[in-house]
């Protein structure tokens, strides 16, 4: 499904990805971990093409990530990305913000995206928010309204980038809860989280990311009780 | 005394409310085709100005700051006087009014057009790129959306001042409130009463125009 291979980038003279090489299966589950600026979220930003990378090949289903225009909107097309900071588009309804792309990019009928929209909707359990902005929403009722909005694009594959981490503490369970239902249907996904019990709990691998590098990856357990390498154990030891 | 012919009109009469009703209507024409053309060239050169490409934006900054640092006066004799010398083409008196409003309008309104582009943030255009959407797509569904918004309240300072800026036409002999509030002054020297109508009459344009900003304004709000 995702064939990141021999990565590069540098933000100026900082080396943010060195020499990263990672496969993802379809139906996989990979949760990134590492302490921060560990290049994490510029390796999901790199697999929609929101940051190029500067040398290595990045496959995503069958697709390799150059630089030829249509090739990237098909491929940002297929996969969804759910940020930090919602970004959810603040003039826009609930439905109106899922229904966007579906009916611009994808040119479907609208009366067809309507109905899978409140389905969706439904899903992440908003249904009685439908027609509720973003500003009346609260920040996890907006994360969950931005992962339904990429989930309408049928995405292949989804990212989340954080998406817990700018959440009050009682709202972060709802957006687990609409993910793990995700892991439950057997989507692709790569997640970067500080969520560890979450990791732990859905992962089926871990991956261990420091200073631009992929340290270690394996298995939640592996990872978690018995962690090989010296900066795994200490990232491990000061957050469990 | 009283056997001198007076050849002052000491009231104003029907003539010259038909003089004026002809005036107000040339202005509002004036300003009308200022307004639209301005707005249309103002979004292609502010669209241009918010590029990141040099081809594109440096000649609309250039557009803009010649426009903008030039009276609007000599930018009309330029039209009226050189441009016809230059090209050998005769400009007709109105035209070259709407020529001077538009460049004007679509100059400042162009930075207008930058500015609420600008505000939008590169979250919102990360979101929609992330989901496949094209720049145009993006455009149109997301930045400009949210950036009108931001836009009318200078826009319609502008739109304002391009009502009052119309009155330079007069000095082209060119029949617009302003003239005709001229004409009617040395003909009856009633400056209070004219000038004092002539206002009024601007009046009447402008603040309906500020009255559909704070409508307009409103109701967009309500989306969030």
């Amino acid at each position: 499904m995702v064939k990141i291979s021999h990565i590069h980038k540098h933000f100026g003279r900082l080396h943010v990805l060195n020499d990263v090489s990672l496969e993802v299966a379809r139906g996989e589950v990979v949760v990134i971990i590492g302490p921060s600026g560990s290049g994490k979220s510029t390796l999901l930003r790199c697999l929609n093409y929101l940051e190029p990378v500067q040398s290595g090949e990045i496959w995503i289903d069958g697709v390799r990530l150059d630089h030829h225009r249509t090739n990237i909107r098909q491929v940002r097309a297929e996969v969804g990305i759910v940020f930090q900071s919602y970004n959810l588009f603040p003039h826009l309804s609930a439905i109106r913000n899922v229904m966007l792309a579906p009916v611009v990019v994808r040119k479907r009928p609208e009366a067809e995206v309507r109905e899978e929209a409140l389905r969706l909707l439904a899903k992440v359990g908003l249904a009685d928010k439908v027609d509720a902005y973003p500003g009346q929403l609260s920040g996890g009722q907006q994360q969950r309204v931005a992962i339904a909005r990429a989930l309408a694009m049928q995405p292949k594959l989804m990212l989340f980038d954080e998406v817990t981490s700018a959440l009050d503490p009682e709202l972060v369970r709802e957006v687990l809860d609409a993910m793990k239902q995700l892991v439950r249907e057997g989507m692709t996904m790569l997640v970067v989280t500080h969520e560890m019990g979450f990791a732990r709990e859905v992962a089926h691998r871990v991956v261990f990311m420091d200073e631009g590098r992929i340290v270690e990856t394996g298995s939640p357990r592996d990872i978690f009780d018995r962690p090989q390498n010296s900066r795994t154990q200490a990232f491990l030891s000061k957050i469990l | 005394m009283g056997n001198v012919p007076n050849f002052v009109q000491d009231s104003l009469n029907g003539w010259d409310a038909l003089l004026l009703a002809q005036a107000l209507w040339n202005t509002v024409r004036l300003c009308v085709l200022g307004l639209v053309l301005g707005t249309v060239i103002a979004f292609v050169v502010g669209l241009a100005r918010s590029s990141k490409h040099s081809w594109l934006w440096v000649p609309a900054a250039a557009y803009i700051e010649v426009i903008r640092d030039s009276p609007i006066l000599m930018q009309l004799y330029v039209i009226f006087f050189a441009l016809p010398i230059l090209l050998k083409v005769e400009v007709p008196v109105f035209w070259a009014g709407v020529a001077a409003l538009v460049i004007n309008a679509s100059a400042f309104m162009a930075e207008i057009v930058r500015a609420g582009i600008q505000s939008v943030g590169r979250d919102q255009w990360e979101a929609a790129r992330s989901l496949g959407m094209s720049y145009v797509q993006i455009m149109r569904w997301v930045v400009l959306p949210q950036a009108l918004r931001v836009m009318i309240p200078p826009g319609v300072g502008l739109f304002i001042g391009l009502v009052k800026d119309s009155s330079v036409v007069s000095v082209l002999s060119y029949v617009e409130l302003t003239r005709a509030g001229q004409i009617l002054m040395e003909k009856t020297f009633l400056s209070f009463q004219v000038f004092g109508i002539v206002a009024t009459l601007y009046f009447a344009i402008c603040y309906p125009l500020s009255r559909l900003a704070l409508y307009s304004e409103r109701r967009l709000k309500l989306g969030g």
